[in-house]
């Protein structure tokens, strides 16, 4: 395994393991979560959009890196 | 995981329990927006929203979390798309400023309508405006498919669109990526279309592209990247202005994104291997059956107003048909999408084949 493809496999490793344990961490605690989203306020609708962003992110890239690997990556 | 109560006005919505079958449904059915949204370049909302709807979530909830799921996927995706160049900034930002009215128009009738009428009436406005909408849509997709100029891949607006490129109403504004010298009117009107479009059923780049093609004489690849630079905006500001209401389903979001971002890339990638007219067929199918599935909807919103009267065996028959014409014309587009890479490849291979021995003859008479 050449040196680049062992960090992009550890970058997929990493982001993999983070966005699970962002789910896992999110839905554990969704009751009180969606007690504080929910409270309509300028505050708890941005860190509601902060989370979207940050699963978005977390996710997407190891799904993209995940697809890369299988050799099914895209531009889009 | 049972879903919180949010009131607007007095009026009670509760977002739907996850059950596991639930949970299920949303990945599955965020992997066929996203397919579907990666291969035709535009939303996946047309099937999203109504999905949630027709597994029960109130169709404002429905509309605000896939405004906020866009939001997400839209700021992720503007990164890799920044560095392709083909925004055309002035133009989006002329049009970011009316496209804040009309998501701000609709969040404002969508609110009122949920507080006047209830979750019902919210339902039936957001289908009522699905059908009319995807059904002039699919209809005027199948007549281009039909036309000549069609299989032949021009671009070029005909007909009214022609026309409408061509007035000369002032003020008249140049913009330099996109090359193209028209009416502010006009991109004012397109953009509060969009917006508007975007805060009522969680998508407008489905009418923005097109729009921006035919009307404006766009090129192809500079629209569709401005509509992206443009989703940020309506889907930040929707997503706000309905998550201060507490509208938006986080748990429903994140689903979402489940199956969305890996339909997303599975979909781009099979645009490489499908013609434009491939592409149009998928979309006229899964935008047609979208629209006669809000449709076969529409009689049991009617009941819920008490606004018509059916019987329970006709209404659960309807509710039945709605669902299998919506998840049914999304299977069938990502199905078409299967057979038209399983026929490239097959095509492909058969080309290799015929390939190899040529060069082996070359390689030999040499």
């Amino acid at each position: 395994m050449s040196k680049g493809s062992k960090s992009s496999f550890l970058e997929t490793i990493i982001f993999l393991g983070l966005s699970f344990c962002a789910y896992f961490v999110i839905f554990l605690n969704i009751d009180q979560l969606n007690q504080f989203y929910l409270s309509k306020g300028m505050i708890p609708a941005l860190s509601l959009l902060g989370t979207v962003i940050c699963m978005a992110f977390l996710y997407g890239t190891a799904v993209s890196h995940v697809l890369s690997i299988l050799g099914l990556d895209s531009n889009h | 995981m049972a879903g919180e109560a949010v009131s607007l006005v007095g009026e009670v919505m509760r977002f739907i329990d996850i059950t596991p079958k639930v949970g299920l449904s949303m990945v599955g059915l965020g992997f066929l927006g996203g397919a579907l949204s990666g291969f035709l370049g535009s939303g996946g909302a047309f099937v999203m929203t109504p999905g949630m709807m027709a597994l029960g979530v109130p169709g404002i909830a429905a509309v605000s979390s896939n405004l906020a799921h866009k939001f997400g996927k839209a700021m992720v995706g503007a990164r890799k798309h920044s560095k392709m160049g083909n925004v055309d900034v002035k133009l989006g930002i002329f049009m970011v400023a009316f496209l804040l009215l009309g998501v701000r128009l609709a969040v404002i009738l969508n609110e009122l309508i949920f507080a006047s009428m209830g979750k019902e009436g919210s339902n039936l406005y957001i289908s009522v405006v699905f059908v009319v909408l995807l059904s002039g849509l699919s209809i005027f997709i199948l007549k281009d498919i039909s036309k000549p100029s069609a299989k032949s891949g021009s671009g070029e607006p005909s007909g009214f669109a022609a026309k409408l490129s061509k007035v000369n109403l002032p003020p008249m504004i140049y913009f330099k990526v996109a090359n193209v010298r028209v009416s502010l009117w006009f991109v004012a009107l397109i953009g509060v279309a969009t917006g508007w479009l975007a805060g009522t059923v969680g998508v407008g780049g489905f009418i923005g592209v097109p729009a921006m093609i035919y009307i404006l004489g766009i090129p192809t690849m500079v629209a569709a990247g401005t509509e992206l630079f443009l989703a940020i905006f309506s889907g930040a500001s929707g997503s706000f202005q309905y998550a201060m209401n507490g509208f938006v389903d986080i748990r429903l979001v994140l689903l979402l994104y489940l199956g969305s971002l890996l339909g997303l890339h599975i979909g781009a990638n099979a645009t490489k291997m499908v013609s434009e007219l491939q592409i149009k067929l998928v979309m006229a199918v899964v935008i047609g059956m979208s629209a006669l599935s809000r449709a076969f909807a529409i009689p049991k919103y009617l009941v819920d107003l008490q606004m018509a009267n059916l019987s329970q065996g006709v209404a659960g028959i309807l509710d039945l048909l709605a669902s299998v014409t919506l998840f049914g014309g999304a299977i069938a587009g990502v199905l078409m999408i299967i057979r038209y890479i399983i026929r490239f490849k097959q095509v492909q291979k058969v080309d290799s084949q015929y390939v190899q021995p040529m060069v082996h003859s070359k390689r030999d008479s040499a």
